[in-house]
């Protein structure tokens, strides 16, 4: 076996990884907190590249310099949903009725993309993203590099803002116990509200930075619900670093078994680590951060 | 217009779950610096009336007055803020949070950053205990160290009156003791409390004033000695239970 390809195929896993781990902690944080599967969470990812291509295209601005803006549009739009569809969905009906509630908007939001932006593949790459460096005859090129580290820096303020800020212990002590939280004088709605809003402006980011190393298209919006989905199996419910960990699995899962075995075959080692963590360990790596494991 | 009253007054609370009705014209006050207990058996409202006073239920008819305004039909966390606090039943502490986060919850609504370090080194001084443990998750305590952080996080909101649901449940009879020996000393400090209990003798013995519930309705009603020394009391609550 090849020694540098084998290092190259791990680095391309470890950089893959990180942004499937960025694309899936809003998704991972939403049903952490809210116990709402968001099947609109693609759609927010690709939200955040479209609205990164179109500030690039209008103002100039360099897509890792809109990743405020993009987080700010995308945590408006997201807090907005929850305001007003989803916690009407699981007020009157039950978490069950947020899933189509929640399908309903992504369907309408990826039609408001092809209607703002039409169907064609886009990308978001900058000049500067495309130099490449060698490293030890490994091949890391500057979006990539740079994506992996942008999206290690906004996981890692996510886990501050969680663990170190008022708020976050207010976040976490409400998806533990909502009732308890409210005794303490915690609104427990406005931190639905703002939980929803936080984790779609995470998904907003994280597209900026998918766009910026591959092309995108609408209709790409299933495919990051899913991986979010498995990367919140694999790695538990609810944190960042369970995030990172499920994302890491998957990233490597894909590249190894594309690399070694064919570019056909990566779903299905995904797959069969999903089935294999669900009967080892159903809550995931680090099972849910809100609940005592079962 | 009658003089604004101290302390909490409920008059005629009426609630029902869906259709089943669970309080039917509860009545019962307490004044400032003060315990009043409320007793009754499973099943007969004394929860429910817990969750009513605390906002965490909407009462269906009936007023909540706490020192002279309304707190009917606020939300539990703008009640907490008026400063009624209720320590739930089953204590309900963030149990995959540390001992201190979960004090600090309790002093959610205070924004100054010395005054919570205030409350918490006040509390450390009065529950040791909690204090040696303070990084360790809540949910690695026992039943009754639970307990001791579920009131801690109670006294952190600072409140003038707390309310108790069941703090002895499940508890070794040891700790049953401290915290009952902890209830008389926070009085002490000013707050008065409502402490609704199945130990009907050790509430008796602590509390001025009594109410019993039994199937949402109180029933019956006095000076703590005066209920002890009940005939029906005696009969219905305290039996050979100690």
């Amino acid at each position: 076996m090849n020694g540098t390809l084998l290092f190259q195929t791990l680095v391309d896993g470890l950089i893959l990884g990180g942004i499937f781990s960025l694309s899936a902690v809003g998704f991972s944080l939403i049903f952490g907190v809210l116990g709402v599967v968001n099947l609109a969470h693609g759609v927010f990812i690709l939200a955040g590249a479209y609205i990164g291509l179109w500030l690039k295209g209008a103002l100039g601005l360099d897509p890792l310099a809109a990743i405020p803006v993009v987080f700010l549009v995308l945590a408006v739009i997201g807090g907005a949903l929850q305001r007003t569809l989803v916690s009407a969905a699981v007020q009157r009906g039950s978490l069950m009725t947020s899933l189509l509630i929640t399908f309903g908007a992504s369907l309408i939001l990826r039609d408001l993309l092809i209607l703002a932006f039409g169907p064609d593949i886009q990308s978001l790459s900058s000049t500067w993203l495309l130099r490449t460096y060698h490293v030890g005859g490994v091949v890391i090129d500057g979006a990539r590099a740079t994506g992996l580290l942008a999206s290690l820096v906004l996981l890692a303020m996510l886990a501050i803002a969680l663990h170190a800020m008022k708020v976050g212990r207010a976040i976490r002590a409400t998806a533990q116990q909502s009732f308890a939280a409210g005794l303490c004088g915690v609104d427990s709605n406005r931190i639905y509200t703002l939980t929803f809003g936080v984790s779609a402006g995470f998904a907003g980011a994280s597209g900026i930075i998918i766009g910026m190393i591959n092309p995108f298209s609408p209709f790409d919006d299933a495919y990051w619900t899913l991986n979010a989905f498995v990367t919140v199996v694999l790695g538990g419910v609810g944190s960042p670093v369970g995030a990172l960990l499920g994302g890491l699995m998957l990233g490597e899962i894909s590249t190894l078994s594309s690399q070694y075995i064919g570019p056909r075959f990566p779903n299905v080692f995904i797959f069969c680590a999903l089935l294999l963590m669900l009967i080892v360990r159903p809550n995931g790596l680090l099972g849910n951060a809100y609940k005592a494991s079962v | 217009m009658s003089a604004p009253t101290a302390g909490l007054v409920l008059e005629g609370i009426d609630f029902a779950y869906g259709g089943a009705r669970a309080l039917n014209g509860v009545s019962l006050s307490v004044p400032p610096a003060s315990i009043v207990a409320l007793l009754g058996s499973n099943g007969a409202g004394k929860s429910t009336t817990a969750k009513v006073i605390a906002g965490a239920l909407r009462p269906v008819r009936g007023t909540i007055v706490f020192d002279g305004q309304s707190i009917a039909g606020l939300p539990s966390h703008q009640v907490m803020r008026r400063g009624v606090v209720l320590v739930p039943e089953g204590r309900l502490v963030f149990a995959q949070m540390t001992i201190q986060d979960n004090l600090m919850m309790g002093a959610y609504k205070e924004n100054r950053r010395s005054r919570v370090a205030a409350l918490l080194e006040q509390n450390y001084t009065t529950f040791p205990r909690l204090k040696e443990r303070r990084h360790q998750l809540a949910g690695s305590l026992s039943g009754g160290e639970q307990q001791m952080l579920a009131i801690a996080r109670g006294l952190m909101a600072e409140p003038r009156l707390l309310v108790l649901d069941e703090p002895s449940l499940g508890i070794m009879p040891k700790l049953v003791q401290e915290i009952f020996v902890l209830i008389r000393r926070i009085v002490d400090n000013g707050m008065s409390i409502l402490l609704i209990e199945q130990n009907a003798r050790a509430s008796l013995e602590l509390a001025g004033y009594a109410y019993v519930l039994e199937k949402g309705q109180i029933i019956l009603q006095g000076e703590g000695r005066q209920l002890l020394a009940d005939e029906f009391v005696q009969n219905a609550y305290l039996g050979t239970d100690t």
